[in-house]
C-alpha cells in the first residue's frame, strides 16, 4: 500500500453530507474531511476481527439459551397452573358436597325438633307461657332452617349449580297461597296486606314457579318485616318487558334516590313476549341513598336490618339472581320514612296445557274418612325421633304404623306386613334407601299376580336440598319424595295423592279474606253443598246452642242428619266432643 | 434494600450478598422489571468488589415467576458470568413445580453455577 497515497471512496450519501456540512459550518473541504478520517479510527487486526465475530456467536448462543429456557419455562408454570386450576376445582366441588352434607346434617334434628314442636303446639293441656314458649322454638327452628337454606341457595347459584325448571303453574293460585302465607303474619302486626292483580294476568303460565316464589317471598317478608305501621301492598299485571318507571299517583319516584341491579346476564326475551310485572311496596322506614348501593350484594344488610339482627343479609342478592335467572331485571326505589317499592318483571309464556297443579290449603287432617281399609304404614328411618314423629301424627289419624331402623328390616317388614305405602329415608346404616327400593321393587316382580291393594307406595325421605338428587329419586322406584323438614300438610297431600286416603280435614280458622274469593277451599265447600241440605231452623237451632255451649243438645241435633251426611255429621260430633263450639259455629255459618 | 409488590416481595442482603425472592411475580412484560434488574446490577457490582466474590440468589419462596420474570434473571446470570470471578449460588425448592426444570436449565448460561434445589 502506498502510504503518501491513499485514496478513499464515499458514496453518494456520505459525499452529499460532508457538502452540506461544509457549507453550514463554512469549514475548508480539507479540515472537514481530514476530521472525518480521524472518526473512522483505526483499521481492526485479523484476530481482533475473529474475536468480534466470537463474541457474537456467543451471545448468538446465549439468546438460543434464552429463548430456549423461557420455552421451557413458559410451559413449566403454564402446567403448574393448570394444575393449581384442577386443585380449585376440586377444592370447589368439595366444599359444595360439603355443603350439601352440612346441609343434611342440620336439617335432619331441625325436623324432630320443628316436627315435635308443631305436634306439641295441638297439645290442649299446655299453659299460655308454654304455648308461648314453644312458638318461640317453633320460629327459631324455622329461622335456622331459613338461614341454613339461604346459604346453601347462594352457594348452589355462586356454584353454578342452579337451573331454570319451567313448568305450568297456576299463578293465581300460587298468589293465593302467598297471601295465606302472610296474611296472620301481616294481620299480627296490625298491617295490611294488600293483593292487587290485574284482571288480565294470564292463570296458566309456564314459569319457574319456585323461583318466582322465593323472590316474592322474599320481598313480601321484607317489606312485613320492616313495616311497623300502615300497609304492603303486591300489585301484579301484564306488561311489555321494560319496567315502567313512571311515577304512580301515590308515589314520588325520585330517580337519584333509586338503585338498579346489574343488567341480567340471561338473553333478553324477545320483544313479543309477555311479562309479568311484579311491585312490592311498603309504608316502612325507607332505604337511605347510600345503602340502596349495597342492597342486592351479598351479606350486605340496611342498618335496619343489623339493628333488628335477622336474617344473612342473601335474601335479596338471591331475589335478584334468581330474577336475573328467570330473563328478567330488578329496581328498587325508596324514600327514607315513606317507604320501599321493589319492582321486577320476568318474561312469561302462556301455558299450552291449562292443567291447574292441585294447590291445596294447608289443611290439618283430623281423622281418616268413614269406609276406607285398614291403611298400614311402614316409616323406615334410622333416627328413632324421625320414626316417632311420623308415627305420633299418622296413629292417631287411624293408620296402622310399624317402624324400621334400616333397609334391611324395611325389606323384611315389607314382605311379611305388606304395607301399602312406605316412608323411606335415604341415608341409613346397614342398607340405605336406595337399596331398600331396589330389593322391594324386584321382589314385586317375582310375585305371582299384583295384590289386591296394588304395589306398596314407596316415599323418599330426603334432606337433600339438590334437584339432580329428587331427579335420581323418582328414576330409583320411588313413587314420590318428601323434603326434610317437612310440613304436616305435605304428609297429608302425598297420602291422598298416593292412596286415595280420605281425611276428615280441621276447618279452616282464618278467614281467607275477600281478595281471594272464588279459590276453591275444599273443607268449607264441602260443608257448604251438605248445609244446603238440612233445614234453616235446624241451622240455627245448631247455631245457638253452639253459641250458648250446649254441647248435649247440640249432639241431639248432629243426630238428626240424614245417613247422607255422615262424613259431615261425624266431623261436627268430633268437634262438639272436643267443645270447639266455635269452630261449629264458623263451620255453619257461611 | 427491598422492593415490594402486592403478590411479591425482593430482599436485598448486602452483608450475605444474597437476594431473597418471594411470594408471586408476575409483572406485565418487560416494561416493569427494571427495578428488579436495577437492583441485581447493584448486588453484581457489590459482590464483585468483594473477597471472596460470591453472590446468591434464594428463590426457595418464589411460588410463581412468569416468562418475563424468567428472561430478567437468565440475563443477570450472563452478566455474572461475563463480569466473571463472581462465584454464584441459586437456592430453590424442588417442591415449587417451575424451579425443578428452569432453575437447572439456567446452568447452561453459567455451568460453574451451583443450583441448589434442597
Amino acid at each position: 500500500m502506498n502510504k503518501n497515497r491513499l485514496t478513499l471512496e464515499l458514496s453518494d450519501q456520505t459525499l452529499e453530507k460532508l457538502e452540506a456540512y461544509c457549507r453550514q459550518s463554512g469549514l475548508s473541504e480539507a479540515a472537514v474531511i481530514q476530521a472525518y478520517l480521524m472518526t473512522l479510527g483505526e483499521p481492526q487486526s485479523v484476530s481482533e476481527q475473529d474475536e468480534i465475530i466470537q463474541r457474537l456467536e456467543r451471545e448468538k448462543t446465549d439468546l438460543e439459551i434464552l429463548l430456549d429456557n423461557t420455552m421451557a419455562h413458559s410451559d413449566a408454570i403454564t402446567a403448574q397452573l393448570q394444575a393449581a386450576k384442577v386443585a380449585a376445582e376440586a377444592a370447589n366441588q368439595a366444599k359444595s358436597v360439603f355443603l350439601a352434607r352440612m346441609s343434611h346434617e342440620l336439617r335432619t334434628p331441625l325436623n324432630a325438633i320443628l316436627g315435635f314442636s308443631q305436634l306439641l303446639g295441638k297439645a290442649e293441656a299446655l299453659s299460655p307461657p308454654q304455648q308461648e314458649q314453644l312458638t318461640i322454638i317453633n320460629r327459631s327452628g324455622e329461622h335456622l332452617l331459613n338461614l341454613i337454606n339461604d346459604i346453601l341457595e347462594m352457594s348452589k347459584i355462586e356454584a353454578g349449580k342452579i337451573t331454570l325448571n319451567l313448568e305450568t303453574v297456576d299463578l293465581r293460585a300460587l298468589l293465593h297461597d302467598l297471601h295465606a302465607l302472610f296474611n296472620l303474619k301481616a294481620e299480627a302486626k296490625g298491617l295490611q296486606l294488600i293483593f292487587d292483580q290485574a284482571p288480565d294476568i294470564l292463570q296458566f303460565v309456564e314459569i319457574d314457579s319456585g323461583k318466582l316464589r322465593q323472590a316474592l317471598i322474599n320481598l313480601l317478608g321484607n317489606a312485613i318485616k320492616f313495616t311497623s305501621e300502615g300497609c304492603v301492598t303486591l300489585r301484579v299485571r301484564m306488561g311489555s318487558q321494560e319496567l315502567e318507571v313512571e311515577g304512580r299517583e301515590n308515589w314520588v319516584e325520585d330517580r337519584e334516590n333509586s338503585a338498579r341491579g346489574p343488567l341480567p346476564t340471561t338473553l333478553y326475551p324477545l320483544p313479543s313476549t309477555p311479562t309479568l310485572q311484579f311491585e312490592v311496596e311498603d309504608t316502612g322506614p325507607g332505604i337511605a341513598t347510600t345503602e340502596l348501593e349495597t342492597l342486592f350484594v351479598a351479606f350486605e344488610q340496611t342498618a335496619v336490618g343489623r339493628n333488628t339482627h335477622q336474617g344473612t343479609g342473601l335474601g335479596l342478592a338471591i331475589s335478584q339472581k334468581v330474577i336475573q335467572m328467570m330473563g328478567g331485571e330488578i329496581i328498587v326505589s325508596s324514600q327514607v320514612g315513606k317507604g320501599t317499592c321493589f319492582r321486577f318483571y320476568i318474561p312469561v309464556r302462556r301455558s299450552s296445557i291449562a292443567i291447574p297443579a292441585s294447590v291445596l290449603p294447608q289443611r290439618k287432617a283430623i281423622g281418616l274418612a268413614p269406609g276406607q281399609p285398614d291403611y298400614r304404614i311402614l316409616v323406615v328411618d334410622d333416627h328413632p325421633d324421625n320414626r316417632q314423629l311420623l308415627s305420633t301424627l299418622l296413629t292417631p289419624i287411624g293408620f296402622l304404623v310399624q317402624e324400621a331402623s334400616n333397609g334391611k328390616e324395611a325389606v323384611a317388614l315389607w314382605q311379611s306386613w305388606q304395607p301399602h305405602l312406605i316412608w323411606m329415608d335415604l341415608r341409613m346404616p346397614v342398607m340405605d334407601g336406595y337399596e331398600a327400593v331396589r330389593e322391594i321393587r324386584s321382589l314385586e316382580t317375582l310375585l305371582p299376580k299384583i295384590p289386591t291393594n296394588g304395589l306398596t307406595k314407596i316415599i323418599a325421605l330426603t334432606a337433600s336440598a339438590f334437584k339432580e338428587e329428587r331427579k335420581i329419586i323418582l328414576a330409583s322406584g320411588f313413587d314420590d319424595y318428601l323434603a326434610k323438614p317437612f310440613q304436616e300438610a305435605s304428609i297429608w297431600e302425598i297420602l291422598v295423592r298416593s292412596l286415595n286416603v280420605e281425611f276428615l280435614y280441621e276447618q279452616q280458622n282464618e278467614d281467607k279474606g275477600e281478595m281471594m274469593r272464588g279459590i276453591d277451599i275444599a273443607p268449607l265447600s264441602i260443608t257448604a253443598d251438605a248445609l244446603d241440605e238440612m233445614s234453616a231452623r235446624w241451622l240455627s237451632e245448631l247455631q245457638q246452642a253452639a253459641s250458648q255451649l250446649k254441647g248435649k243438645r247440640v249432639l241431639q241435633l248432629i243426630e238428626q242428619m240424614p245417613a247422607s251426611q255422615a262424613t259431615l255429621a261425624k266431623y261436627l260430633r268430633e268437634l262438639a266432643d272436643s267443645y270447639q263450639f266455635d269452630k261449629i259455629i264458623k263451620a255453619t255459618t257461611l | 434494600m427491598e422492593i415490594k409488590g402486592q403478590e411479591y416481595q425482593v430482599t436485598y442482603d448486602q452483608a450475605a450478598s444474597t437476594v431473597t425472592f418471594q411470594g408471586e411475580l408476575a409483572l406485565m412484560g418487560m416494561g416493569e422489571y427494571p427495578p428488579i434488574a436495577d437492583l441485581l446490577d447493584q448486588t453484581l457490582e457489590d459482590a464483585s468488589s468483594q473477597k471472596p466474590a460470591t453472590l446468591t440468589l434464594d428463590l426457595r419462596e418464589l411460588k410463581f415467576l412468569n416468562s418475563s420474570g424468567i428472561n430478567v434473571i437468565s440475563k443477570f446470570v450472563i452478566k455474572v458470568r461475563r463480569a466473571g470471578g463472581v462465584k454464584m449460588t441459586i437456592k430453590g425448592s424442588d417442591s415449587i413445580p417451575w424451579q425443578a426444570k428452569s432453575l437447572v436449565n439456567l446452568k447452561r448460561l453459567l455451568p460453574s453455577m451451583v443450583v441448589d434445589l434442597g
